[in-house]
C-alpha cells in the first residue's frame, strides 16, 4: 500500500519524472519480492551448493584457458599473430599433428579390440563357470594401481635393447636386437602398446558391465528358437551394447589426446620427433625452448581439435540421455 | 559329435585369451619384483633368468637409506590426501545440487564439468605454471593440490550425481513434512547415505593424484618437495641407469596404491561400472 503511495506524492513536482520513478519503484519492489521469495523458499540452495565448484572452475580452468589463448596472440603487450603464421609453416607442427592422429587411431583401435576380446573371454568364462576364470579376471584391473611413471619405467627396462628381457625372449625366435624405442619405425608402436597395457583393463570392465545389462530372457528365447551362440552374439549382444560401444570409442578418442606421461618418459617425443604428439610438442616448446607464446599457439590448435571431437561426443551424449541413459 | 569338439575348442580359446592377457598384465609387475629382490649381479646379468635364484633386500635398503624416496612418497601422500579432501568438498554439494534441482544453471554446470574432463592437461600446463608463479605458488605442494583437483573433479562429480539420483525422493519428502530446511535435507538426510560413493570417489581421486606426473614435474623444482612420480623418474639417468635402483624405487612407490587396490578393489570396479551405467 505504502509503496504505491510514494509516486503519487511526487506528482505535484514533476509529472514526467514521477512516471519514471513509479516504474523504477515497482521494479525495485518486484526484485525485493523475488528476493524474499528466494530466501523464504530457500531457492538459493542450489546456487549455494554450486558455489565452490563454480569458483574453482572459473579460477583454475576458465581463467588459465583464457590466459593461454591470450598469451598466444600477445607478445610483449602487443597483439600479433606471428605465432600462428609460424605454426602454418612449421613442418614439426604438421608432423606432430600427423603423429597425434596416428597415436589416437592405433591407441583407440587397439584398446577397444583388446578390451573387447578380454571382456568377452571373461564373460563367457564366468557364464560357463570355467575354473580359474574368476581369479584371472580379478587380475585384470591391476595395472590401474600401477602409476604411469612406474609402468613406463618397467617397460623401459624390459624394452632395453641390450639387457631387456623382451629382446632376450625374442632371440629364441630368431629376432635379434630390436630397438623398441630408439628406431623411428618401432617407437610409436611401442609407445601405443605401453599406453594400452596401462589402461585396457578399464575398457574391459566397462564392456563387461555392458554385457551384464543385456537381459537374460533374450538369450533364453533365442535358445528356444535354436539360435547358435554365434548368432546370439551377432543378433542380440552386439546390437544391445552398440550404443555404449560408440560412446566408449568417442570417449577413448578424447582421452587419448590427454596422454603425456608414458610417451614423455619412454621417448620424450624422439627419436627424431617420431613419437612427438601435440601434447609433447607443447611441453617441449614451453619448457625446453622456453617459447611459451608458441607453445600456447600449439595448445590452442590442440584445443580446437579436441573441441571438434568433443562436440561429436556431446551430441551423442545428449541423444542417448534423451533416450534414457546409455545402458 | 562335431558340436562337442567345437565347445572344446572354444574352451581352449577362452583359456588361451585369459591366460595370455593375465601374463601380459602381470609379467611387467613380476619383472619389477624380480629385478628388485635379487642380488645386483644377478638382477642385471645378461642373459637374464626368468625365475628367482636367490633373494636379496640389499637394493631396497640402499634406496630407502641413501635417497629421498621416503620423503617424496610422503609428499605424494600429502598431495593425494589434499586432492581427495578438496575434491570431495567441491564435488559433493555440486553433485547433490545437479541431481536434485533440475534448473537451467545446473544443466550448464554439468556441461562445463564434462568439458573440463576433455581438455588435455598439456593445454593447461603452461598457463597454470605462469599463474602459480605470479601468485608465488610455484615450488609449493598446494599448487599441485589445486591443479590436480580440477583434473579429478569431473569423475567424482559424475559418480556422485548418479548416486544422489538413486536416493529415493520419498526419504526427503518425509523430512520436508517434519519441517526440514533444504540445507538440512542435503546435510542430514542425503549426505550420510552417500558415504559409500564418497569412498569410491576418494579412492579414484587418490589414484589419479598419486599418478599425476606432468604438473608435478613442472611446478616443483625443489628436490625436497618433489612427489614420488618425479622422484622415481629421476632415477633414470641421462647416460648410465642403475636399473635395479629404478625398479626398487618404482616398487616402493607402488606399494600403497597396490595395497589399496587389493583391499578396496570392489569400490574401484563399482565406481567404473556405475559411472558408466548411469
Amino acid at each position: 500500500m505504502s509503496r504505491s503511495m510514494k509516486p503519487v506524492n511526487k506528482t505535484i513536482f514533476c509529472e514526467g519524472m514521477t512516471i519514471k520513478m513509479g516504474i523504477f519503484n515497482t521494479e525495485i519492489s518486484n526484485l525485493k519480492e523475488k528476493f524474499t521469495r528466494f530466501c523464504r523458499n530457500e531457492e538459493y540452495v542450489p546456487y549455494l551448493l554450486n558455489l565452490l565448484i563454480v569458483l574453482s572452475i572459473v579460477l583454475l580452468f576458465v581463467y588459465p584457458l583464457i590466459y593461454g589463448v591470450l598469451s598466444s596472440v600477445y607478445s610483449k603487450g602487443e597483439f600479433s599473430v606471428a605465432n600462428y603464421s609460424r605454426l602454418l609453416t612449421d613442418r614439426n607442427f604438421w608432423h606432430a599433428l600427423w603423429v597425434t592422429v596416428l597415436y589416437v587411431f592405433f591407441y583407440t583401435v587397439g584398446i577397444m579390440f583388446i578390451g573387447f576380446v578380454t571382456a568377452l573371454a571373461i564373460d563367457v568364462g564366468e557364464e560357463r563357470k570355467l575354473p580359474g576364470s574368476k581369479i584371472l579376471s580379478s587380475f585384470l584391473t591391476l595395472p590401474y594401481a600401477i602409476p604411469d611413471v612406474v609402468g613406463s619405467l618397467v617397460w623401459l627396462w624390459m624394452m632395453n635393447p641390450r639387457h631387456g628381457i623382451i629382446n632376450y625372449l625374442l632371440s629364441f625366435l630368431g629376432i635379434e636386437g630390436l630397438k623398441w624405442l630408439t628406431s623411428g619405425d618401432l617407437a610409436l608402436i611401442s609407445v601405443v602398446l605401453v599406453g594400452i597395457w596401462r589402461l585396457f583393463p578399464m575398457h574391459t570392465l566397462i564392456i563387461l558391465a555392458a554385457f551384464k545389462t543385456v537381459p537374460r530372457s533374450l538369450y533364453e528365447a533365442a535358445d528356444l528358437d535354436g539360435a547358435s551362440t554365434l548368432q546370439q552374439f551377432f543378433y542380440i549382444t552386439l546390437p544391445s551394447i552398440a550404443n555404449i560401444m560408440k560412446f566408449l570409442v568417442l570417449l577413448t578418442v578424447v582421452w587419448s589426446f590427454k596422454r603425456f606421461t608414458i610417451i614423455w618418459l619412454l621417448t620424450r617425443g624422439g627419436p627424431m620427433h617420431a613419437t612427438e604428439t601435440l601434447a609433447i610438442m607443447i611441453y617441449t616448446e614451453a619448457f625446453k625452448f622456453f617459447d611459451r607464446g608458441y607453445a600456447s599457439a600449439i595448445a590452442v590448435s590442440l584445443l580446437i581439435i579436441v573441441g571438434a571431437v568433443s562436440v561429436l561426443y556431446m551430441k551423442f551424449f545428449k541423444e542417448s540421455e534423451a533416450e534414457g541413459g546409455l545402458l | 559329435m562335431s558340436g562337442k569338439r567345437n565347445v572344446h575348442y572354444r574352451k581352449i580359446g577362452i583359456y588361451f585369451i585369459l591366460f595370455f592377457m593375465a601374463i601380459a598384465i602381470v609379467f611387467p609387475i613380476y619383472w619389477m619384483l624380480l629385478t628388485t629382490f635379487q642380488p645386483t649381479s644377478q638382477a642385471t646379468a645378461y642373459p637374464p633368468s626368468l625365475f628367482f635364484k636367490s633373494f636379496s633386500l640389499d637394493k631396497v635398503i640402499e634406496v630407502l637409506l641413501d635417497t629421498s624416496v621416503i620423503k617424496w612418497i610422503f609428499n605424494s601422500f600429502i598431495v593425494a590426501l589434499g586432492v581427495v579432501v578438496v575434491n570431495l568438498l567441491i564435488s559433493v554439494p555440486a553433485a547433490y545440487s545437479i541431481a536434485r534441482y533440475k534448473i537451467k544453471c545446473n544443466t550448464i554446470l554439468l556441461f562445463v564439468v564434462l568439458v573440463t574432463q576433455m581438455i588435455p592437461p598439456a593445454i593447461m600446463v603452461v598457463p597454470l605454471f605462469e599463474i602459480f608463479a605470479s601468485v608465488g605458488l610455484n615450488n609449493n605442494l598446494l599448487s599441485l593440490i589445486l591443479a590436480d583437483s580440477i583434473l579429478t573433479l569431473p569423475i567424482g562429480t559424475w559418480i556422485l550425481i548418479g548416486f544422489f539420483e538413486n536416493i529415493p525422493t520419498e526419504i526427503e519428502e518425509a523430512a520436508i513434512m517434519d519441517g526440514a530446511s533444504k540445507m538440512m535435507l542435503f546435510y542430514r538426510i542425503s549426505l550420510p547415505l552417500t558415504y559409500p560413493a564418497m569412498v569410491t570417489v576418494a579412492i579414484l581421486t587418490f589414484f589419479d593424484a598419486w599418478n599425476e606426473y606432468m604438473y608435478a614435474y613442472t611446478f616443483i623444482s625443489d628436490q625436497s618437495k618433489w612427489v614420488g612420480t618425479v622422484g622415481v623418474a629421476s632415477f633414470m639417468g641421462q647416460f648410465l641407469t642403475d636399473w635395479q635402483a629404478v625398479m626398487a624405487s618404482s616398487l616402493i612407490f607402488s606399494i600403497l596404491p597396490m595395497l589399496i587396490y587389493i583391499f578396496l578393489r570392489k569400490y574401484i570396479v563399482r565406481g567404473v561400472s556405475e559411472g558408466f551405467a548411469k
